[in-house]
Protein backbone atom coordinates (compact mmCIF):
# COMPACT_ATOMS: atom_id res chain seq x y z
CA UNK A 1 0.00 0.00 0.00
CA UNK A 2 2.63 2.49 1.05
CA UNK A 3 4.79 1.60 -1.96
CA UNK A 4 1.80 2.26 -4.21
CA UNK A 5 1.21 5.60 -2.52
CA UNK A 6 4.89 6.46 -2.87
CA UNK A 7 4.68 5.66 -6.58
CA UNK A 8 1.54 7.72 -6.99
CA UNK A 9 3.15 10.67 -5.22
CA UNK A 10 6.20 10.31 -7.41
CA UNK A 11 4.05 10.20 -10.55
CA UNK A 12 1.99 13.21 -9.45
CA UNK A 13 5.28 15.14 -9.31
CA UNK A 14 3.87 17.67 -6.85
CA UNK A 15 5.59 20.97 -6.32
CA UNK A 16 8.33 20.52 -3.70
CA UNK A 17 6.84 22.97 -1.23
CA UNK A 18 3.33 21.58 -1.63
CA UNK A 19 4.60 18.07 -0.97
CA UNK A 20 6.58 19.41 2.00
CA UNK A 21 3.58 21.26 3.40
CA UNK A 22 1.46 18.08 3.23
CA UNK A 23 4.18 16.10 4.97
CA UNK A 24 4.63 18.81 7.59
CA UNK A 25 0.89 18.78 8.42
CA UNK A 26 1.00 15.02 8.74
CA UNK A 27 4.10 15.18 10.92
CA UNK A 28 2.40 17.71 13.23
CA UNK A 29 -0.72 15.55 13.52
CA UNK A 30 1.07 12.21 13.96
CA UNK A 31 4.22 13.09 15.82
CA UNK A 32 3.74 16.53 17.39
CA UNK A 33 6.51 19.10 17.70
CA UNK A 34 9.15 17.01 19.45
CA UNK A 35 12.39 16.36 17.57
CA UNK A 36 14.56 13.56 18.94
CA UNK A 37 18.24 14.30 18.60
CA UNK A 38 20.29 11.08 18.66
CA UNK A 39 23.84 11.81 19.74
CA UNK A 40 25.00 8.30 18.79
CA UNK A 41 23.93 5.48 16.51
CA UNK A 42 22.78 3.14 19.27
CA UNK A 43 19.06 3.41 18.39
CA UNK A 44 17.86 0.90 15.82
CA UNK A 45 16.25 2.05 12.62
CA UNK A 46 17.28 3.52 9.32
CA UNK A 47 18.23 7.16 8.81
CA UNK A 48 17.83 8.95 5.46
CA UNK A 49 21.13 10.14 4.06
CA UNK A 50 22.27 12.39 1.22
CA UNK A 51 25.94 12.38 0.43
CA UNK A 52 25.57 14.29 -2.87
CA UNK A 53 24.50 17.84 -3.63
CA UNK A 54 20.94 17.10 -4.75
CA UNK A 55 18.99 18.49 -1.83
CA UNK A 56 15.80 18.77 -3.87
CA UNK A 57 15.45 15.02 -4.42
CA UNK A 58 16.44 14.40 -0.83
CA UNK A 59 13.66 16.62 0.56
CA UNK A 60 11.17 14.88 -1.74
CA UNK A 61 12.32 11.57 -0.26
CA UNK A 62 11.85 12.88 3.27
CA UNK A 63 8.34 14.21 2.55
CA UNK A 64 7.32 11.05 0.68
CA UNK A 65 8.61 8.91 3.54
CA UNK A 66 6.45 10.87 5.98
CA UNK A 67 3.37 10.58 3.79
CA UNK A 68 3.76 6.88 3.09
CA UNK A 69 4.95 5.42 6.38
CA UNK A 70 4.06 6.00 9.99
CA UNK A 71 6.57 6.34 12.81
CA UNK A 72 9.71 8.39 13.07
CA UNK A 73 11.42 9.84 10.00
CA UNK A 74 15.07 10.03 10.89
CA UNK A 75 17.77 12.08 9.15
CA UNK A 76 21.46 11.21 9.12
CA UNK A 77 22.67 14.76 9.70
CA UNK A 78 26.28 13.72 9.31
CA UNK A 79 25.86 12.89 5.62
CA UNK A 80 23.09 15.42 4.92
CA UNK A 81 24.77 18.40 6.54
CA UNK A 82 23.32 20.28 9.50
CA UNK A 83 21.81 23.08 7.44
CA UNK A 84 19.81 20.82 5.16
CA UNK A 85 19.01 18.44 8.03
CA UNK A 86 17.37 21.36 9.81
CA UNK A 87 15.36 22.20 6.70
CA UNK A 88 14.26 18.54 6.52
CA UNK A 89 12.51 19.05 9.87
CA UNK A 90 10.01 21.26 8.03
CA UNK A 91 9.50 18.58 5.34
CA UNK A 92 8.20 15.86 7.66
CA UNK A 93 11.27 14.67 9.56
CA UNK A 94 11.21 14.38 13.34
CA UNK A 95 14.51 12.77 14.30
CA UNK A 96 18.14 13.73 13.70
CA UNK A 97 21.18 11.52 14.12
CA UNK A 98 24.38 13.44 14.86
CA UNK A 99 26.94 11.08 16.36
CA UNK A 100 28.54 13.61 18.64
CA UNK A 101 30.66 11.11 20.59
CA UNK A 102 32.72 10.37 17.54
CA UNK A 103 32.92 14.03 16.69
CA UNK A 104 33.85 14.97 20.20
CA UNK A 105 36.75 12.57 20.24
CA UNK A 106 38.03 13.21 16.76
CA UNK A 107 37.30 16.88 16.25
CA UNK A 108 36.66 18.62 19.51
CA UNK A 109 38.80 16.75 21.93
CA UNK A 110 37.51 18.51 24.99
CA UNK A 111 34.36 18.06 26.96
CA UNK A 112 33.59 21.76 27.01
CA UNK A 113 33.39 22.00 23.26
CA UNK A 114 31.22 18.90 23.23
CA UNK A 115 28.70 20.63 25.47
CA UNK A 116 28.80 23.69 23.22
CA UNK A 117 28.15 21.45 20.24
CA UNK A 118 25.16 19.86 21.96
CA UNK A 119 23.70 23.28 22.70
CA UNK A 120 24.26 24.37 19.13
CA UNK A 121 22.34 21.34 17.88
CA UNK A 122 19.48 21.98 20.31
CA UNK A 123 19.47 25.62 19.12
CA UNK A 124 19.15 24.40 15.54
CA UNK A 125 16.01 22.43 16.44
CA UNK A 126 14.52 25.27 18.47
CA UNK A 127 15.12 27.83 15.75
CA UNK A 128 13.12 25.58 13.43
CA UNK A 129 10.25 26.14 15.89
CA UNK A 130 10.40 22.69 17.48
CA UNK A 131 10.97 21.04 20.84
CA UNK A 132 14.24 19.15 21.30
CA UNK A 133 14.76 15.88 23.22
CA UNK A 134 18.19 14.30 23.43
CA UNK A 135 18.70 10.55 23.09
CA UNK A 136 22.05 9.20 24.12
CA UNK A 137 22.98 5.55 24.74
CA UNK A 138 19.31 4.69 24.50
CA UNK A 139 18.33 7.16 27.25
CA UNK A 140 16.10 10.11 26.44
CA UNK A 141 16.39 13.40 28.30
CA UNK A 142 15.38 17.03 28.26
CA UNK A 143 18.27 19.16 26.93
CA UNK A 144 17.82 21.66 29.77
CA UNK A 145 18.35 18.93 32.30
CA UNK A 146 22.08 19.22 32.94
CA UNK A 147 24.48 16.34 32.97
CA UNK A 148 27.43 16.33 35.39
CA UNK A 149 29.72 17.38 32.54
CA UNK A 150 27.50 20.35 31.79
CA UNK A 151 27.33 21.32 35.44
CA UNK A 152 31.10 21.50 35.54
CA UNK A 153 31.13 23.55 32.39
CA UNK A 154 28.30 25.90 33.26
CA UNK A 155 29.51 26.77 36.73
CA UNK A 156 31.07 30.25 36.86
CA UNK A 157 34.33 28.74 38.16
CA UNK A 158 35.57 25.20 38.46
CA UNK A 159 35.86 25.58 42.25
CA UNK A 160 32.13 26.13 42.50
CA UNK A 161 31.51 23.03 40.41
CA UNK A 162 33.72 21.03 42.69
CA UNK A 163 31.74 22.20 45.72
CA UNK A 164 28.54 21.11 43.96
CA UNK A 165 29.95 17.68 43.37
CA UNK A 166 31.23 17.51 46.89
CA UNK A 167 27.71 18.14 48.16
CA UNK A 168 26.40 15.35 46.01
CA UNK B 1 -0.25 26.93 11.44
CA UNK B 2 0.23 30.05 9.35
CA UNK B 3 -0.66 33.27 11.13
CA UNK B 4 -3.55 35.59 10.31
CA UNK B 5 -1.03 38.32 9.54
CA UNK B 6 0.50 36.04 6.94
CA UNK B 7 -2.79 35.59 5.12
CA UNK B 8 -3.29 39.36 4.98
CA UNK B 9 0.25 39.78 3.60
CA UNK B 10 -0.36 37.07 0.98
CA UNK B 11 -3.39 39.02 -0.23
CA UNK B 12 -1.26 42.15 -0.53
CA UNK B 13 1.45 40.33 -2.46
CA UNK B 14 -1.06 38.81 -4.86
CA UNK B 15 -2.67 42.23 -5.38
CA UNK B 16 0.76 43.62 -6.24
CA UNK B 17 0.80 45.94 -3.23
CA UNK B 18 4.05 47.01 -1.64
CA UNK B 19 4.91 45.51 1.76
CA UNK B 20 5.55 47.71 4.80
CA UNK B 21 8.28 47.34 7.43
CA UNK B 22 5.67 45.75 9.69
CA UNK B 23 4.76 43.22 7.00
CA UNK B 24 8.41 42.36 6.45
CA UNK B 25 8.98 41.82 10.16
CA UNK B 26 5.89 39.61 10.37
CA UNK B 27 7.28 37.53 7.48
CA UNK B 28 10.61 37.04 9.26
CA UNK B 29 8.64 35.83 12.29
CA UNK B 30 6.17 33.65 10.37
CA UNK B 31 6.28 30.14 11.80
CA UNK B 32 5.13 28.40 8.61
CA UNK B 33 8.35 28.36 6.60
CA UNK B 34 6.92 26.46 3.64
CA UNK B 35 3.94 28.80 3.25
CA UNK B 36 6.40 31.72 3.23
CA UNK B 37 8.54 29.94 0.66
CA UNK B 38 5.56 29.16 -1.54
CA UNK B 39 4.49 32.82 -1.55
CA UNK B 40 8.00 33.95 -2.50
CA UNK B 41 8.03 31.28 -5.17
CA UNK B 42 4.84 32.68 -6.71
CA UNK B 43 6.58 36.04 -7.14
CA UNK B 44 9.72 34.35 -8.42
CA UNK B 45 7.79 32.40 -11.04
CA UNK B 46 5.87 35.49 -12.13
CA UNK B 47 9.18 37.25 -12.76
CA UNK B 48 11.28 34.40 -14.11
CA UNK B 49 9.13 31.33 -14.72
CA UNK B 50 11.25 28.21 -14.34
CA UNK B 51 14.47 29.92 -15.35
CA UNK B 52 17.43 29.80 -12.99
CA UNK B 53 20.58 31.72 -13.83
CA UNK B 54 24.26 31.12 -13.35
CA UNK B 55 27.43 32.44 -14.93
CA UNK B 56 31.05 31.55 -15.51
CA UNK B 57 33.15 33.89 -13.48
CA UNK B 58 36.60 34.05 -12.03
CA UNK B 59 37.45 35.86 -8.85
CA UNK B 60 40.55 37.75 -7.94
CA UNK B 61 41.63 39.46 -4.75
CA UNK B 62 44.74 41.52 -5.52
CA UNK B 63 45.42 42.41 -1.91
CA UNK B 64 44.23 41.23 1.48
CA UNK B 65 45.97 44.09 3.25
CA UNK B 66 43.16 46.13 4.79
CA UNK B 67 43.11 49.01 7.20
CA UNK B 68 39.53 48.21 8.28
CA UNK B 69 39.08 45.79 11.15
CA UNK B 70 35.63 44.27 10.62
CA UNK B 71 34.88 41.66 13.27
CA UNK B 72 33.28 39.22 10.84
CA UNK B 73 36.21 39.03 8.44
CA UNK B 74 38.60 36.09 8.29
CA UNK B 75 40.23 37.29 5.08
CA UNK B 76 41.99 40.58 5.72
CA UNK B 77 45.45 40.95 7.13
CA UNK B 78 45.79 44.39 8.62
CA UNK B 79 49.23 45.41 7.47
CA UNK B 80 51.72 44.73 4.72
CA UNK B 81 54.38 42.36 6.02
CA UNK B 82 52.08 40.50 8.41
CA UNK B 83 52.11 36.71 7.98
CA UNK B 84 49.80 35.81 5.11
CA UNK B 85 49.57 39.36 3.78
CA UNK B 86 49.65 39.35 -0.02
CA UNK B 87 49.59 42.17 -2.56
CA UNK B 88 49.96 41.29 -6.23
CA UNK B 89 51.61 43.52 -8.79
CA UNK B 90 49.47 44.10 -11.88
CA UNK B 91 51.43 41.58 -14.03
CA UNK B 92 51.22 38.99 -11.21
CA UNK B 93 47.47 39.60 -10.90
CA UNK B 94 46.95 38.98 -14.61
CA UNK B 95 49.12 35.88 -14.42
CA UNK B 96 47.10 34.60 -11.45
CA UNK B 97 43.91 35.03 -13.48
CA UNK B 98 45.22 33.31 -16.61
CA UNK B 99 44.78 29.88 -15.07
CA UNK B 100 41.18 30.66 -14.08
CA UNK B 101 39.89 32.46 -17.16
CA UNK B 102 39.16 30.65 -20.41
CA UNK B 103 37.30 31.72 -23.56
CA UNK B 104 33.95 30.91 -21.92
CA UNK B 105 34.52 33.06 -18.84
CA UNK B 106 32.19 36.04 -19.04
CA UNK B 107 33.10 37.86 -15.84
CA UNK B 108 36.09 38.81 -13.76
CA UNK B 109 35.08 39.72 -10.23
CA UNK B 110 37.70 41.71 -8.31
CA UNK B 111 37.35 42.78 -4.67
CA UNK B 112 40.14 43.73 -2.32
CA UNK B 113 41.20 44.88 1.09
CA UNK B 114 41.49 48.63 1.70
CA UNK B 115 45.23 48.96 1.12
CA UNK B 116 46.52 52.31 2.35
CA UNK B 117 49.88 52.08 0.53
CA UNK B 118 48.99 51.71 -3.16
CA UNK B 119 48.69 54.63 -5.59
CA UNK B 120 45.30 55.14 -7.24
CA UNK B 121 46.96 54.56 -10.61
CA UNK B 122 47.50 50.96 -9.55
CA UNK B 123 43.75 50.29 -9.84
CA UNK B 124 43.47 52.09 -13.17
CA UNK B 125 46.39 50.10 -14.50
CA UNK B 126 44.80 46.88 -13.20
CA UNK B 127 41.55 47.61 -15.08
CA UNK B 128 43.37 48.42 -18.30
CA UNK B 129 45.44 45.24 -17.98
CA UNK B 130 42.29 43.16 -17.39
CA UNK B 131 40.65 44.73 -20.44
CA UNK B 132 43.60 43.95 -22.64
CA UNK B 133 44.28 40.43 -21.31
CA UNK B 134 40.64 39.28 -21.14
CA UNK B 135 38.60 41.54 -23.42
CA UNK B 136 35.65 39.09 -23.44
CA UNK B 137 35.26 39.11 -19.64
CA UNK B 138 33.10 41.78 -18.04
CA UNK B 139 34.95 43.70 -15.33
CA UNK B 140 32.89 43.76 -12.13
CA UNK B 141 35.30 45.33 -9.71
CA UNK B 142 35.53 47.06 -6.32
CA UNK B 143 32.80 47.16 -3.71
CA UNK B 144 31.22 50.45 -2.66
CA UNK B 145 33.38 50.27 0.46
CA UNK B 146 36.51 50.32 -1.72
CA UNK B 147 35.17 53.14 -3.89
CA UNK B 148 34.39 55.16 -0.77
CA UNK B 149 37.88 54.42 0.58
CA UNK B 150 39.47 55.54 -2.72
CA UNK B 151 37.56 58.82 -2.53
CA UNK B 152 38.72 59.50 1.02
CA UNK B 153 42.23 58.20 0.68
CA UNK B 154 43.09 59.80 -2.66
CA UNK B 155 41.13 62.99 -1.92
CA UNK B 156 38.62 62.83 -4.72
CA UNK B 157 34.84 62.85 -4.86
CA UNK B 158 33.07 59.51 -5.31
CA UNK B 159 32.03 60.67 -8.77
CA UNK B 160 35.63 61.47 -9.75
CA UNK B 161 36.78 58.05 -8.55
CA UNK B 162 34.04 56.32 -10.53
CA UNK B 163 34.66 58.38 -13.67
CA UNK B 164 38.35 57.59 -13.64
CA UNK B 165 37.75 53.89 -13.04
CA UNK B 166 35.09 53.75 -15.76
CA UNK B 167 37.52 55.43 -18.14
CA UNK B 168 40.06 52.72 -17.25
CA UNK B 169 37.56 49.93 -17.96
CA UNK B 170 35.28 49.41 -14.95
CA UNK B 171 31.92 47.99 -16.11
CA UNK B 172 29.90 47.31 -12.98
CA UNK B 173 30.12 47.13 -9.19
CA UNK B 174 29.70 43.99 -7.09
CA UNK B 175 27.38 44.15 -4.08
CA UNK B 176 29.82 43.51 -1.25
CA UNK B 177 30.53 45.62 1.80
CA UNK B 178 26.87 46.32 2.56
CA UNK B 179 26.90 44.06 5.68
CA UNK B 180 24.07 45.55 7.77
CA UNK B 181 23.39 49.25 7.16
CA UNK B 182 21.82 50.10 10.50
CA UNK B 183 24.33 51.98 12.69
CA UNK B 184 23.38 50.01 15.82
CA UNK B 185 24.93 46.98 14.17
CA UNK B 186 27.40 48.53 11.76
CA UNK B 187 29.29 50.48 14.41
CA UNK B 188 29.83 47.21 16.30
CA UNK B 189 30.91 44.97 13.42
CA UNK B 190 32.46 47.35 10.89
CA UNK B 191 33.17 50.66 12.57
CA UNK B 192 36.02 51.93 10.41
CA UNK B 193 34.76 51.68 6.85
CA UNK B 194 31.96 53.26 4.79
CA UNK B 195 28.74 53.74 6.75
CA UNK B 196 25.43 52.47 5.43
CA UNK B 197 24.58 55.89 4.01
CA UNK B 198 28.00 56.15 2.36
CA UNK B 199 27.62 52.69 0.82
CA UNK B 200 24.25 53.68 -0.61
CA UNK B 201 25.63 57.01 -1.85
CA UNK B 202 28.29 55.18 -3.89
CA UNK B 203 25.65 53.00 -5.53
CA UNK B 204 23.40 55.98 -6.17
CA UNK B 205 26.29 57.76 -7.89
CA UNK B 206 27.20 54.61 -9.85
CA UNK B 207 23.64 54.24 -11.06
CA UNK B 208 23.58 57.90 -12.12
CA UNK B 209 26.69 57.18 -14.21
CA UNK B 210 24.92 54.24 -15.85
CA UNK B 211 26.62 51.40 -13.98
CA UNK B 212 24.74 48.28 -12.96
CA UNK B 213 25.43 47.14 -9.41
CA UNK B 214 24.47 44.39 -6.97
CA UNK B 215 23.72 44.55 -3.27
CA UNK B 216 24.38 42.15 -0.42
CA UNK B 217 23.39 41.74 3.23
CA UNK B 218 25.53 39.89 5.75
CA UNK B 219 23.09 38.30 8.19
CA UNK B 220 23.06 35.83 11.03
CA UNK B 221 25.44 37.52 13.48
CA UNK B 222 24.37 40.15 16.02
CA UNK B 223 21.60 41.80 14.02
CA UNK B 224 17.87 41.46 14.70
CA UNK B 225 15.12 40.87 12.15
CA UNK B 226 14.29 44.58 12.45
CA UNK B 227 17.82 45.45 11.28
CA UNK B 228 17.42 43.15 8.28
CA UNK B 229 14.10 44.78 7.43
CA UNK B 230 15.69 48.23 7.66
CA UNK B 231 18.47 47.05 5.32
CA UNK B 232 16.01 45.74 2.73
CA UNK B 233 13.89 48.88 2.82
CA UNK B 234 16.90 51.15 2.33
CA UNK B 235 17.84 49.16 -0.76
CA UNK B 236 14.27 49.30 -2.07
CA UNK B 237 14.28 53.07 -1.63
CA UNK B 238 17.62 53.41 -3.44
CA UNK B 239 16.27 51.29 -6.29
CA UNK B 240 13.12 53.45 -6.54
CA UNK B 241 15.31 56.51 -7.04
CA UNK B 242 17.57 54.80 -9.56
CA UNK B 243 14.71 53.38 -11.59
CA UNK B 244 13.18 56.85 -11.75
CA UNK B 245 16.46 58.17 -13.14
CA UNK B 246 16.49 55.32 -15.66
CA UNK B 247 20.25 54.75 -16.02
CA UNK B 248 21.96 52.16 -13.83
CA UNK B 249 20.22 50.10 -11.14
CA UNK B 250 20.57 47.22 -8.71
CA UNK B 251 20.43 44.02 -10.72
CA UNK B 252 20.54 41.43 -7.99
CA UNK B 253 20.26 41.14 -4.24
CA UNK B 254 22.47 38.56 -2.52
CA UNK B 255 21.93 37.67 1.13
CA UNK B 256 25.19 36.38 2.61
CA UNK B 257 25.14 33.96 5.52
CA UNK B 258 27.62 34.92 8.22
CA UNK B 259 30.26 32.29 8.88
CA UNK B 260 31.88 32.30 12.25
CA UNK B 261 35.22 30.50 11.89
CA UNK B 262 38.55 32.25 12.04
CA UNK B 263 37.24 35.75 12.77
CA UNK B 264 36.46 37.99 15.70
CA UNK B 265 32.93 36.66 16.10
CA UNK B 266 33.62 32.94 16.20
CA UNK B 267 31.64 32.36 19.36
CA UNK B 268 28.43 33.04 17.46
CA UNK B 269 26.63 29.99 16.09
CA UNK B 270 26.31 31.08 12.44
CA UNK B 271 23.20 30.80 10.33
CA UNK B 272 20.97 27.81 9.84
CA UNK B 273 19.37 26.35 6.73
CA UNK B 274 15.93 27.50 7.86
CA UNK B 275 17.17 31.05 8.38
CA UNK B 276 18.89 31.06 4.98
CA UNK B 277 15.68 30.02 3.22
CA UNK B 278 13.54 32.39 5.26
CA UNK B 279 15.85 35.31 4.43
CA UNK B 280 15.72 34.51 0.72
CA UNK B 281 11.92 34.33 0.78
CA UNK B 282 11.42 37.59 2.69
CA UNK B 283 13.96 39.36 0.46
CA UNK B 284 12.05 38.25 -2.65
CA UNK B 285 8.79 39.57 -1.23
CA UNK B 286 10.09 42.88 0.08
CA UNK B 287 12.44 43.84 -2.78
CA UNK B 288 9.66 44.05 -5.35
CA UNK B 289 11.73 46.38 -7.56
CA UNK B 290 14.92 44.30 -7.76
CA UNK B 291 14.85 41.81 -10.62
CA UNK B 292 17.10 39.03 -9.39
CA UNK B 293 17.67 37.24 -6.11
CA UNK B 294 20.78 35.16 -5.70
CA UNK B 295 21.17 32.08 -3.53
CA UNK B 296 24.95 32.34 -3.34
CA UNK B 297 26.08 28.73 -3.02
CA UNK B 298 29.46 29.61 -1.53
CA UNK B 299 27.78 31.22 1.44
CA UNK B 300 24.84 28.89 2.01
CA UNK B 301 26.27 25.57 0.68
CA UNK B 302 25.20 24.14 -2.72
CA UNK B 303 22.45 22.07 -1.06
CA UNK B 304 20.67 24.99 0.57
CA UNK B 305 21.24 27.16 -2.53
CA UNK B 306 19.46 24.53 -4.60
CA UNK B 307 16.45 24.56 -2.27
CA UNK B 308 16.65 28.36 -2.39
CA UNK B 309 15.51 28.12 -6.01
CA UNK B 310 12.11 27.10 -4.59
CA UNK B 311 12.12 29.87 -1.97
CA UNK B 312 12.33 32.92 -4.22
CA UNK B 313 15.87 32.78 -5.64
CA UNK B 314 16.42 32.70 -9.41
CA UNK B 315 20.21 32.71 -9.54
CA UNK B 316 22.94 30.60 -7.96
CA UNK B 317 25.87 32.83 -8.93
CA UNK B 318 28.73 31.33 -10.84
CA UNK B 319 31.39 28.72 -11.15
CA UNK B 320 33.68 31.01 -9.13
CA UNK B 321 37.07 29.65 -9.89
CA UNK B 322 38.98 30.40 -6.69
CA UNK B 323 37.24 32.24 -3.90
CA UNK B 324 39.29 33.12 -0.86
CA UNK B 325 37.10 35.25 1.38
CA UNK B 326 34.63 32.60 2.50
CA UNK B 327 37.28 29.91 2.34
CA UNK B 328 39.27 31.93 4.86
CA UNK B 329 36.37 31.33 7.23
CA UNK B 330 37.04 27.58 6.83
CA UNK B 331 33.82 26.99 4.97
CA UNK B 332 33.36 23.40 3.95
CA UNK B 333 31.88 24.44 0.60
CA UNK B 334 33.89 23.29 -2.41
CA UNK B 335 36.07 25.99 -3.91
CA UNK B 336 34.52 25.97 -7.35
CA UNK B 337 31.60 24.21 -9.01
CA UNK B 338 31.88 23.28 -12.67
CA UNK B 339 29.28 24.27 -15.23
CA UNK B 340 28.08 20.66 -15.24
CA UNK B 341 27.68 20.78 -11.46
CA UNK B 342 25.61 23.95 -11.65
CA UNK B 343 23.48 22.73 -14.55
CA UNK B 344 22.78 19.48 -12.72
CA UNK B 345 22.00 21.31 -9.46
CA UNK B 346 19.48 23.55 -11.21
CA UNK B 347 17.87 20.75 -13.22
CA UNK B 348 17.47 18.57 -10.16
CA UNK B 349 15.55 21.47 -8.64
CA UNK B 350 13.14 21.28 -11.58
CA UNK B 351 14.34 24.55 -13.12
CA UNK B 352 15.80 25.46 -16.49
CA UNK B 353 19.48 26.39 -16.27
CA UNK B 354 20.28 29.62 -18.09
CA UNK B 355 23.87 30.63 -18.44
CA UNK B 356 24.04 34.42 -18.32
CA UNK B 357 26.64 37.14 -18.51
CA UNK B 358 27.02 39.79 -15.80
CA UNK B 359 24.23 41.93 -17.27
CA UNK B 360 21.85 38.96 -17.52
CA UNK B 361 22.13 38.57 -21.27
CA UNK B 362 21.59 34.92 -22.11
CA UNK B 363 24.79 33.13 -23.09
CA UNK B 364 23.34 29.62 -23.38
CA UNK B 365 20.21 27.79 -22.36
CA UNK B 366 20.39 24.25 -21.16
CA UNK B 367 16.88 22.89 -21.77
CA UNK B 368 15.58 20.05 -19.68
CA UNK B 369 15.50 17.72 -22.68
CA UNK B 370 19.27 17.77 -22.70
CA UNK B 371 19.13 15.96 -19.38
CA UNK B 372 18.11 12.78 -21.15
CA UNK B 373 21.00 13.16 -23.53
CA UNK B 374 18.65 13.63 -26.50
CA UNK B 375 20.13 16.96 -27.46
CA UNK B 376 23.43 18.62 -27.30
CA UNK B 377 23.38 22.29 -26.60
CA UNK B 378 25.66 24.39 -28.66
CA UNK B 379 26.77 27.30 -26.60
CA UNK B 380 27.24 30.60 -28.30
CA UNK B 381 29.10 33.23 -26.45
CA UNK B 382 27.37 36.38 -27.52
CA UNK B 383 24.15 34.86 -28.85
CA UNK B 384 20.79 35.36 -27.26
CA UNK B 385 19.11 32.48 -29.01
CA UNK B 386 18.92 28.90 -28.12
CA UNK B 387 20.50 26.48 -30.52
CA UNK B 388 19.73 22.84 -30.15
CA UNK B 389 21.45 20.35 -32.39
CA UNK B 390 20.50 16.71 -32.26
Amino acid sequence: MSTLLARALDAANLDLLLLGALADRMRAAERGDVVRLHLDRSTEGEALDNPGNDAHTFLRRVATARLTSGGPIRIDAESVGLQLAQVALTFGADELVVPIEKLSLEVFGTEEKRVLRERELVGLIRSAGRVARIVERGVERDPDETTPAQRRFRAPGRDVARVDQGDA
Amino acid sequence: MRSAAFNAISDKVRAGERLTAGDALALFEEPDLLALGALANEVREQKHGDRAYFNRNARLEVTNVCYASCNFCSFAKLEEGMPGAVTLTVPRAIEALRSKVDEHTTEVHVVNGLHPGLPFEYYEELLRALASAFPHAHRKCFTAVEIHFFAQHYRMSVRQVLERLIAAGLQSLPGGGAEIFHPEVRTRIAHDKATGDEWIAVHRESHALGLMTNATMLYGHIETFAHRVDHLLRLRELQDESLKLGKGRLQAFIPLAFHPDGNGMQKLPGTTGVDDLRTLAVSRLVLDNVEHLKAYWVSSTPKVAQIGLSFGADDVDGTIVSETIYSAANKKAPEGLTVDDLVRLIREAGRIPIERDTLYNVVAEHPRAALEGQFKVRERLQGRHLQVVS
